[in-house]
């Protein structure tokens, strides 16, 4: 049980609905995935930082992950590789 | 779909329960400790734009638009975010601070979004006019705000005075419970059966994840 860092604020939530064990976390230094419903997570993805919100293409998969900054980024492989979209 | 609803429940019977919100995912260290809690960098900064300070991304999945609510306004993307337009934003709206922003998967003219001062509001033209929602609701005050993809009922999280739902397009709000003893951050539908007949929502909070049923 567990896998997201302690005492840290969950900045925002998704679960792709197509595989409902899958779920996405945003947070101060990134996003955490987990494979078998909250169990387990593990930080994906390379240089998000502050992740305020997420938002999932509830048939397609891909995600979207906003900064509080501002900057959108984009992963269609469910979050191990994020681009950013402007 | 029934093992892992199972499996679900019995990961979040373990954990301590706040009048009906559960402690679903706190979280241990795999990353090193961080400081308790400062908020999101960067809200108050010198020389960012109007179009940063961005709380909430919402997408169409009809036509992959993408909508930003950020403490300015909504902004919108039909280019997969590469360029965004500021919205003209018309109706009675009282604030453009917003945090939360949801979006009708089968209808997706209709989007509600909510905020500071926003209270919670509707538009049915793809969020251009807005009209405020806020039959029963106690202040205007709303962060989190979620849509139940198929049964279309709303929930609605007002600060320091608990969760609030909808059944009938935020015509009217009937108060549930206190919410999760946690500022939250955003709230969400998990669409998944709860093998009890209810739903399942999702608090992301200061203070990690909670889950409760509805």
């Amino acid at each position: 049980m567990g896998g997201l860092p302690a005492n840290q604020t969950v900045y925002t939530f998704v679960l792709n609905p197509k595989d409902p064990q899958v779920l996405y976390v945003g947070m101060k230094d990134g996003v955490y995935k987990s494979q078998d419903s909250g169990q387990s997570w593990n930080r994906v993805g390379e240089g998000l930082h502050n992740v305020a919100t997420l938002a999932i293409h509830p048939e397609t998969g891909v995600l979207y992950a906003g900064s509080s900054d501002g900057k959108v980024f984009k992963s269609s492989d469910g979050g191990a590789h994020w681009e950013a979209t402007n | 779909m029934m093992r892992k609803n199972l499996r679900l429940i019995l990961t979040i019977t373990t954990l301590a329960v706040f009048g009906g919100w559960i402690l679903f995912s706190t979280l241990n260290g795999e990353v090193s400790a961080q400081e308790k809690e400062s908020p999101l960098a960067g809200g108050h900064m010198m020389g960012m734009t109007e179009m940063e300070h961005l709380h909430v991304l919402a997408l169409n999945p009809k036509d992959n638009t993408l909508f930003k609510g950020t403490h300015h306004g909504l902004y919108k993307s039909t280019d997969e975010g590469k360029t965004w337009q500021k919205l003209d934003l018309k109706g009675d709206l009282k604030s453009f601070d917003f945090m939360a922003l949801v979006i009708d998967p089968t209808d997706p003219q209709v989007m509600y979004a909510a905020g500071h001062d926003v209270w919670v509001v509707k538009s049915t033209d793809g969020g251009v006019t807005w009209k405020t929602v806020k039959n029963g609701l106690p202040s205007s005050d709303v962060h989190g705000l979620s849509m139940h993809p198929t049964d279309k009922r709303l929930h609605a999280w007002v600060v320091d005075k608990g969760l609030y739902r909808s059944k009938d397009g935020g015509a009217s709000w009937q108060r549930v419970d206190d919410g999760p003893p946690a500022d939250v951050k955003t709230l969400t539908v998990a669409n998944t059966p709860t093998g009890m007949g209810g739903i399942w929502l999702v608090a992301a909070t200061a203070d990690g994840l909670y889950l409760s049923m509805d």
